[in-house]
């Protein structure tokens, strides 16, 4: 088995050149930075749940913030504050600077994502409104028009909204919101989100320009090319730009935008492009240039940085760097506003290398005029500037997932090839050092006539850790059945929970020891993280278990578990495939399963040849995937992205 | 297996080929995508209807606990009181009852429990949480203590590591030695990463072959 900690520290040769191919795999640019939070919740109410995206502007003295702010009962409104620094900011006076309007109008329910900018001794905002539909996806998103003398007391446009969605089939026909707007000195142009209505499509970016923040005439749709490697692959996959902000320097436009390299498990980060005429991008080279925090932080929860509806960025340059202000969540899933600043010298954002095509294209657009009470849409034919391109460009050889999908049938194929073969022939593993120990402890439970303790952590039913300590749970269920030894199982999720009783119940069956099952064999904590580290401790020091079995998918309450269990001396299995959470696991179990030992510890556990035999077949695929990490990192190496862009990865 | 069992299986099958099928294939005309998400959104309802069984489980289990005067009896009726009427709470004071013809929940019993309900979770809950995340620093400082004990060659390495990277990161270090930065850079770019990365794609490929098994073969561990 190439990844048992038995064939690295018995093959060092073949471990430093798997260390060396897969240090040299392409992908998240170690350079991103991690920003800092400016900007809590509360305590007043109106804005005591979330913060949704900021807008800041810099008058050469001091900072003014526009921001959401969210009430416990989901509704919007926009807040301010103000700063000298940029850092440390003082919320206005307890209460938003513009609420909804009034009940049944289009921005009746909710409003967010002020654009804000200052001309002429005017604060101009552009904001998006929000009505609810009957379910999220049917809210109905449109962008509106705000002036104020003071920044604070708003007048809105008497024939709001300024800019709607397109008409049914267009690239926008379901919502237009987060708009950024610009002043060219003669006009504007707005960027926007825009989403459409056709299944599967993805939110865009379109760029409208106008001659008096009113009167918006829609451009063009900037979108991701197909085909992609790195930190923005999905989001290039699918074609998905999750613009946050832009700004205007000089001659020179910037845009931060959010992206995410795989549908899931993959939280956002935010990279930034440039451009000479404001619709043909380019990235920065080193994108991304703001990561997510890590567990527990004000920007660790799961969608990252700079994602979500409301919860975009903005680029704003002052006092000789830029400061990228941005909505991210935490722990619990509340986000909050943090700010990270790009020195100029490190991020010369505008000398890029890359260029883009520059072929020209003809596009349908749908034009919008303000001109009465009574919204007019005409449609004419455009020519519009090329797509956004955003990171180099890569040969696409094959559309859509169909080469993940292959490679997934091969992958397969092998895996089930080569554990057909093995399964004729009489196998022997060369084991997990120190497995077998889970029988023994078992048995010496019983001798000791105490209870044994299964905790599968925090994870869902989807969870993939979870599910292998399932499969565990059965192994251990039947041990403790054999061996007469009292389980207990400490549950957080209740859909875990009714699996768990169902297959705890059915291995004292099998086993003919009914009786050792109770209602108290099988327990439900609570899916609050630290309220279910606090039930566990407390079963590891009311019910004094001779084992603590402590697999499964875990986060920062793991070490809180197994140094309570390590405190009462408790001997402790453990086991996830987390690698922010191994190294605790390392210092506090006495055996660990690592990564992947966690889905094939069965294997080991067992005599069946069946068993043994399925251990042989993911080898295969992992023989192919070391193959493919060697040829792609020298083939990156060398300049050829064939196989990487091939992969999607 | 069972006839009970092959027809889950083949449930489980079949729902678990679609998704995958959905993933991959697009057909232009056919709304495959949407019959998955809406497939989705009925079993995360059925999912989520499975937290009723969660509370049951907990309430008999304590209800146990005080009915038959367990050392620890005491504790448990607090957590019932304190969670039947949190839930309670919360109900009134959800967005439920902000309907405008005030038919669900009278206003007049929301603005007292909204005050209570808000007191509760933001200045107990929230607290309790925060401090035993707190705690973790402790754990940590402990973990860290037993990890860094050099009784073999690996745990040595590990000491030497842990050191580099713990010095580097301190802002002291850049005055003692501007090198000390780099190492701890070295150090998390490429033998971590290699290292994160090795187990990565060892758990992805034991995912890969566990989640066939698991969709082709229904009773757990066989």
């Amino acid at each position: 088995m190439f990844f048992t900690r038995e064939t690295f520290s018995q093959g060092p040769v073949l471990s430093l050149l798997a260390l060396i191919l897969t240090a040299m795999m392409p992908l998240a640019h170690a350079t991103a930075i991690q920003g800092t939070q400016v900007l809590n919740v509360g305590p007043a109410p109106w804005d005591s749940a979330q913060l949704f995206r900021p807008w800041v502007i810099y008058d050469g003295t001091s900072f003014t913030m526009w921001y959401g702010g969210e009430d416990s009962q989901g509704a919007d409104r926009i807040g301010m504050a103000t700063s000298n620094d940029g850092i440390s900011w003082t919320k206005y006076s307890g209460k938003p600077v513009l609420d909804p309007g009034t009940p049944g109008s289009w921005d009746g329910d909710s409003i967010s994502d002020a654009s804000v900018i200052k001309e002429n001794g005017q604060y101009k905002m552009w904001y998006s409104g929000q009505t609810y539909g009957a379910t999220s996806v049917d809210d109905v998103f449109k962008i509106g028009y705000a002036t104020s003398p003071d920044g604070i007391h708003w007048t809105r446009y008497s024939e709001n909204p300024v800019l709607t969605p397109g008409s049914l089939g267009s690239w926008d026909d379901r919502r237009v919101w987060r708009p950024s707007v610009i002043s060219t000195g003669s006009g504007y142009v707005m960027y926007y989100r825009g989403a459409a209505v056709a299944e599967g499509s993805q939110a865009k970016a379109g760029v409208a320009t106008s001659s008096d923040g009113i009167h918006w005439t829609k451009t063009t749709v900037l979108t991701m090319p197909a085909g992609s490697s790195g930190w923005d692959a999905y989001s290039r996959q699918v074609g998905a730009l999750n613009i946050g902000g832009v700004m205007r320097s000089g001659n020179t436009y910037i845009m931060s935008y959010s992206s995410i390299k795989a549908q899931s498990s993959t939280p956002a980060q935010i990279g930034v492009a440039s451009s000479e005429d404001g619709t043909n991008w380019t990235p920065y080279p080193d994108n991304p240039v703001i990561t997510y925090g890590t567990s527990g932080g004000w920007d660790s929860g799961p969608g990252g940085v700079g994602a979500g509806n409301f919860a975009g960025s903005m680029i704003l340059a002052a006092q000789s760097q830029y400061y990228v202000y941005y909505a991210a969540s935490g722990p619990t899933g509340s986000y909050t506003i943090g700010v990270a600043t790009l020195p100029l010298s490190v991020y010369p954002i505008s000398q890029t290398t890359s260029t883009t095509s520059s072929s020209t294209v003809s596009s349908t657009v749908s034009t919008t005029s303000k001109t009465s009470v009574t919204q007019q849409t005409t449609t004419t034919t455009t020519p519009v500037s090329p797509p956004l391109v955003l990171g180099g460009s890569l040969p696409s050889l094959i559309i859509g997932r169909m080469s993940q999908a292959t490679l997934l049938m091969v992958t397969l194929g092998a895996i089930f090839a080569v554990t057909r073969i093995a399964s004729k022939k009489k196998l022997k593993t060369r084991g997990i050092p120190g497995i077998e120990r889970l029988d023994k402890w078992i048995q010496q439970a019983g001798e000791l006539d105490r209870p044994v303790l299964f905790t599968p952590g925090t994870g869902t039913i989807q969870t993939p850790d979870t599910l292998a300590a399932l499969a565990l749970l059965d192994h251990v269920a039947s041990r403790c059945a054999q061996f007469g030894v009292r389980l207990i199982v400490a549950n957080a999720d209740f859909n875990v929970h009714q699996v768990t009783v169902d297959m705890v119940k059915n291995a004292y069956k099998k086993a003919g020891r009914e009786d050792l099952y109770t209602e108290d064999t099988v327990r439900y904590i609570s899916v609050r993280q630290f309220a279910y580290a606090a039930g566990v401790m407390g079963l590891l020091r009311r019910e004094k278990p001779a084992l603590n079995v402590f697999v499964g998918d875990f986060q920062a309450e793991a070490l809180e578990i197994a140094e309570a269990g390590r405190a009462d001396a408790i001997a402790q299995f453990g086991g996830t495939s987390n690698v922010d959470q191994l190294p605790f696991f390392m210092a506090t179990c006495d055996q660990t399963l690592v990564g992947e030992e966690l889905y094939t510890a069965q294997g080991y556990l067992t005599d069946d040849p069946q068993a043994i035999s399925r251990l042989v077949g993911p080898d295969a695929g992992k023989t192919i995937a070391i193959l493919l990490i060697a040829i792609g990192a020298i083939l990156v190496t060398l300049g050829n992205h064939v196989l990487t862009s091939l992969l999607r990865l | 297996m069972t006839k009970a069992e092959i027809i889950l299986q083949v449930i489980i099958f079949s729902l678990g080929f679609f998704y995958a099928f959905v993933y991959y294939v697009r057909i232009p005309g056919v709304g495959l995508q949407s019959a998955a998400d809406q497939l989705f959104t009925y079993l995360t309802s059925i999912l989520t209807a499975g937290f009723a069984i969660g509370i049951i489980n907990l309430t008999r289990a304590h209800a146990n606990n005080v009915k038959n005067r367990r050392p620890i009896w005491k504790y448990s009726l607090i957590l019932l009181a304190s969670m039947y009427f949190m839930a309670v709470a919360s109900i009134i004071a959800s967005p439920f009852s902000l309907d405008p013809q005030s038919t669900v929940i009278p206003k007049g019993v929301y603005a007292v429990f909204f005050p209570i309900w808000q007191f509760l979770y933001y200045n107990i809950l929230v607290s309790i949480n925060a401090t035993l995340f707190s705690l973790l620093a402790f754990f940590i400082a402990s973990a860290a203590y037993r990890a860094f004990k050099a009784r073999s060659l690996e745990a040595s390495i590990l000491l030497a590591a842990g050191l580099l990277v713990m010095i580097g990161q301190a802002p002291i270090s850049n005055l003692i030695w501007p090198g000390f930065g780099a190492i701890r850079d070295w150090i998390m770019a490429f033998p971590n990463t290699a290292g994160q990365r090795g187990i990565l794609i060892g758990a992805a490929l034991g995912i890969l072959a566990f989640s066939v098994r698991r969709l082709i073969r229904y009773p757990w561990g066989r």
